[in-house]
């Protein structure tokens, strides 16, 4: 079973997975980019319905470190379900009904994870929006606004009938090449300063 | 007399560095400190990660080689032991201070 969501916050995106999880199901994948979840039915040689929790990493970490901190999650009865050395979300699920039932202990430990999750948002948010702005600003003769400014062709708009649509279709590919990055780039910044505020406001 | 900013410490810490006066990797330190207290505290791993990353950066513990190439290996430093030790000397005296209040 496939699953498309997006959140703004670990502590709801750990509930929901629970929340899925708890019907009968595992989580097996996640893909971080298009934000779907894969989750398998537990089968009769499951022997229990597994936890998973959500640790981040703010920081890349050496090939050695990674594995370093994989090993001791695991020594600890956590299995890595996704994420990766270069940081972001990490999920960890039980391995054993006998594992903790959480990665923290503390609330301390856990806000603090939160806390540099809601940090790296507020980077990435700021650096998306600032390259958005500085492409706006290279490309003044475009208005993103606008979709005839698209369009650089001298002489476009002046075209007739059937000469017209042909230089359209012909111009398109170019005209979205040049807008839609600008428009993934706005939206991924305004999506990781969604997630920064949200977690300010906790 | 002013006292150093880092106390008091959590229990947390004080167990990890209590654990970590013989060379462990994370694991064993909380196997260890589950012992120690007689399994009342159980160190959870983010938990523990983070406490020894934070450990790290304060320079109350190291990194000592070992040959188990997928589990680093730490140990308390002489600023870590002498961070134990202020901070046993202020349980010490508030234990005793209880004693004299008749607990």
């Amino acid at each position: 079973m496939k699953k498309f969501r997006v959140f703004l916050d670990l502590n709801r995106e750990e509930d929901w997975i629970n929340a899925v999880q708890a019907t009968g199901y595992r989580l097996t994948r996640v893909n971080s980019y298009f934000h779907y979840y894969t989750f398998q039915p537990l089968v009769a040689t499951d022997q229990f319905n597994p936890y998973t929790r959500l640790d981040f990493r703010d920081k890349w970490m050496s090939r050695r470190n990674y594995q370093n901190y994989r090993q001791f999650f695991s020594d600890s009865g956590w299995r890595l379900i996704a994420g990766g050395r270069h940081g972001g979300i990490q999920y960890f699920q039980q391995k054993a009904a006998t594992s903790d039932r959480d990665i923290f202990s503390d609330e301390h430990s856990k806000l603090s994870c939160r806390q540099r999750s809601s940090r790296y948002s507020a980077l990435c948010g700021v650096l998306f929006l600032l390259y958005v702005f500085y492409i706006l600003k290279m490309m003044s003769n475009v208005n993103i606004f606008d979709v005839k400014s698209w369009y650089l062709t001298p002489g476009l708009w002046q075209m007739q009938g059937d000469l017209l649509w042909k230089a359209i279709l012909f111009e398109t590919p170019f005209a979205l090449l040049r807008v839609l990055p600008v428009f993934l780039f706005l939206i991924v910044g305004i999506y990781y300063l969604c997630r920064a505020i949200d977690g300010y406001h906790r | 007399m002013a006292r150093n900013k880092n106390l008091p410490l959590t229990e947390t810490t004080y167990y990890i560095l209590l654990a970590l006066t013989q060379p462990r990797h994370g694991y064993a330190a909380i196997q260890e400190i589950a012992q120690l207290s007689q399994d009342t505290v159980h160190v959870a791993a983010g938990t523990m990660y983070g406490a020894i990353e934070n450990l790290l950066k304060l320079k109350w513990i190291k990194e000592v080689p070992s040959n188990d190439k997928r589990r680093r290996v730490y140990v308390i430093t002489t600023a870590g032991k002498s961070i134990l030790q202020l901070e046993t000397q202020r349980l010490r005296h508030l234990g005793n201070l209880a004693e004299d209040f008749g607990y």
